[in-house]
């Protein structure tokens, strides 16, 4: 495959990679650095590589163990999910490749402006300023565990919406 | 928000108290045992599975685009807040005087007691966990972008390299002619075009952007940066700090000029610590001996643009001379230009503010002049209106069809639609008339015109040189000119397949031995 293309694919779906490879270290700025090390991998490689499957497929592998190696090297073990646990949601990740990140964006956009503004509040402060769930809490007064229920409640209703508008095209 | 008709309480409570010590995990939260907890939840279970990886991808999503719809008074007051960012020094290496006198008089048996103290407490520290701190992530990243569109000459630290090339911390990255270019991307998506001739050189890691500007050209966007570390750019009189930005910048000696047209730019100057902030669609000057930094509002980039070759035109043109000739008060022929050795005329590079506005009908006239017929080419740059880098953003060719026949000596009038000029690729050696037709596109911005002849000296004379808007019925006249043109050449090649069939079928006849196979 051309450099390119293979640059282009992976900055496509670099929301994917990112996602992956945050699950498993738990912090977004390593997550960052390893999803570098697999495109600058790919991008050497890029001659080896037929195909954007074969690429994705390829690179949520590499991203995978690259995560597990950073967490081993650091003795991380004990506060990430198992390693059979991590190649059984491998299957989910797969699934997601069927919608592309834009498409899912385009949805959660409409689906948060469907919100109470609450709700809308404690995701601008959960993601928009990028405080922590006791941040969150702390700033708008509550305790820590009622807005780590109210977070999951809104990405409970978040994914059926999305679901929602991405099977029926909306 | 519609509940799903079979979600029962008390299966969305069950779904909210994983989703929400799935939330914890994420971020960093949980503890051993209740890392556990969810391991074991999850296990048996693939509905949870597909819940957590779906937690996953919202999350991040969400992270982004949220942040792109705060305003830009919000971002700013947040990320100056964070922006006092400094690596940590390591402090077991400094040592007070006073202490190191002190010292000195101790006794040797203290200094090798104290001496297996500190190895055990060493050997202690390292053998537990280490929290991962910047030096650690610089390390483990000294890669941090990549080279792409490379084109003409274009070096890291004086090597030639190509696109794909990795760009490592501390490396300078050099266009170094003015008809070469490259993109610098990150692993964000955030990219940086430099336009030839410039020097930039690549500092920091992914967490966070440090560049250096020493001279020429660039434009970017900048994607959304990690909390409290926006991307710095230093010029030799100013420095730059931006997040979620797109701007143009040129680096001039003893001045920095900075046009922004989205997000929004802080601006420094180093000499006595002045600082503005350049809003979407602002521009800003600082020059290092100049008064008060000022902004002004950004203009509009003229369709039309001309220039009659005199003595005070010439005064900014940086490859060039002035003769003068029988036909006017002043003409051009080729100088040479210092960085390639080529024999060439080029206007200045307005790059912040544009030559002109690209439109369909956009056309280069020349009055030109050839002494010696023979190769030549002419480029001109091409910068999004917006500055965004894009596949189109670049340098754009143009050679004239037969340029060894034409009349030697003459004064001619050349009139070539901009949508003639074909992409400069990095392949350097592919001839014109094989290179994809690229044209550069209706909107994008001229930003400077060169005409060379490399390395020989034609006695090439421009007397004028302007870009225009082409009248429509010249554009017909003109696609008609081309038809006919393709038709007689279509025809010729029929022509020429036929009397090969023709040859074939008699030799076939007279039963004649192929050439080939003798």
């Amino acid at each position: 495959m051309d450099q390119a293309i293979v640059i282009r694919v992976l900055l496509t779906e670099r929301a994917k990679f990112l996602a992956h490879a945050w699950s498993i270290l738990r912090d977004e700025h390593a997550a960052e650095d390893i999803f570098q090390e697999v495109m600058l991998l790919a991008v050497d490689r890029s001659d080896q590589i037929d195909s954007e499957p074969a690429l994705i497929a390829w690179a949520r592998t590499a991203t995978r163990y690259r995560a597990l190696h950073w967490i081993r090297d650091r003795k991380l073990e004990h506060l990430t999910l198992s390693e059979e646990l991590l190649a059984s949601l491998e299957t989910h990740w797969e699934q997601s490749d069927d919608s592309t990140s834009e498409e899912t964006i385009t949805a959660l956009r409409a689906c948060i402006e469907t919100m109470t503004p609450r709700s809308q509040q404690i995701v601008a402060l959960r993601y928009g300023q990028g405080l922590s769930g006791k941040q969150v809490a702390a700033t708008l007064d509550r305790k820590a565990q009622t807005v780590y229920m109210a977070l999951s409640r809104i990405h409970q209703r978040l994914r059926d919406c999305v679901q929602l508008r991405l099977t029926k095209n909306i | 928000m519609p509940q799903k008709a079979h979600d029962s309480p008390s299966r969305n409570d069950s779904d909210s108290d994983f989703l929400s010590l799935s939330l914890q995990y994420l971020e960093g939260e949980l503890e051993a045992a209740d890392v556990r907890r969810l391991d074991r939840m999850m296990k048996s279970d693939q509905q949870k599975q597909a819940s957590f990886v779906t937690l996953c991808m919202q999350s991040q999503l969400l992270r982004e685009p949220l942040r792109h719809r705060l305003n830009d008074s919000q971002l700013a007051e947040s990320e100056l807040f964070e922006c006092s960012f400094q690596p940590p020094v390591p402090t077991s290496s400094v040592v007070d005087d006073s202490r190191a006198e002190a010292l000195a008089g101790f006794p040797y048996v203290w200094c090798a007691l104290a001496a297996v103290v500190l190895l055990a407490v060493s050997l202690t520290w390292r053998m537990q966990p280490q929290p991962i701190t910047e030096f650690d992530r610089i390390r483990t990243s000294d890669v941090v972008a990549v080279v792409s569109n490379a084109v003409g000459q274009v070096t890291i630290n004086g090597k030639p390299v190509h696109s794909g090339s990795k760009v490592y911390a501390g490396v300078t990255l050099r266009t170094v002619s003015s008809t070469s270019s490259a993109d610098l991307i990150y692993p964000d998506g955030t990219t940086f075009f430099m336009a030839g001739p410039a020097t930039l050189q690549v500092n920091g890691s992914s967490g966070q952007k440090k560049l250096f500007l020493s001279n020429g050209n660039l434009c970017a966007t900048i994607h959304k940066q990690p909390f409290g570390k926006p991307t710095l750019i230093s010029t030799p009189d100013s420095e730059l700090e931006m997040n979620d930005t797109n701007f143009g910048m040129s680096t001039l000696p003893e001045t920095t000029e900075v046009m922004v047209t989205s997000g929004l730019a802080t601006l420094r100057r180093t000499r006595d610590g002045e600082m503005i902030e350049v809003r979407s669609g602002q521009f800003a000057r600082s020059e290092s001996s100049g008064g008060k930094l000022q902004i002004e509002s950004r203009q509009g980039v003229p369709v039309q643009w001309q220039a009659h070759l005199n003595a005070k035109r010439m005064e900014d043109w940086p490859i060039g001379m002035l003769v003068q000739s029988e036909i006017s008060g002043a003409a051009m022929m080729t100088a040479t230009d210092d960085a390639s050795e080529f024999y060439s005329l080029a206007t200045p590079k307005c790059w912040t503010s544009g030559i002109v506005q690209i439109t369909e009908t956009s056309v280069l006239n020349l009055r030109i002049r050839i002494a010696k017929p023979g190769f030549y080419q002419i480029m001109i740059g091409v910068r999004g209106f917006d500055f965004k880098p894009t596949a189109l953003t670049g340098n754009y060719e143009y050679q004239e069809r037969n340029f060894d026949q034409v009349p030697a000596n003459q004064w001619r009038n050349l009139s070539i639609p901009l949508s003639q000029f074909k992409k400069a690729g990095s392949d350097g050696n592919q001839f014109f008339k094989d290179r994809p037709a690229v044209s550069p596109a209706a909107g994008d911005v001229v930003y400077f015109v060169y005409i060379s002849s490399q390395t020989v000296d034609r006695g090439i004379m421009i007397d004028e040189m302007s870009i225009t808007q082409e009248p429509p019925a010249a554009q017909t006249n003109r696609r008609r000119a081309r038809k006919a043109r393709d038709q007689s050449d279509r025809v010729r090649r029929d022509r020429r397949q036929k009397a090969g069939t023709n040859c074939r079928r008699a030799r076939r006849a007279l039963k004649l031995p192929q050439l080939v196979s003798q």
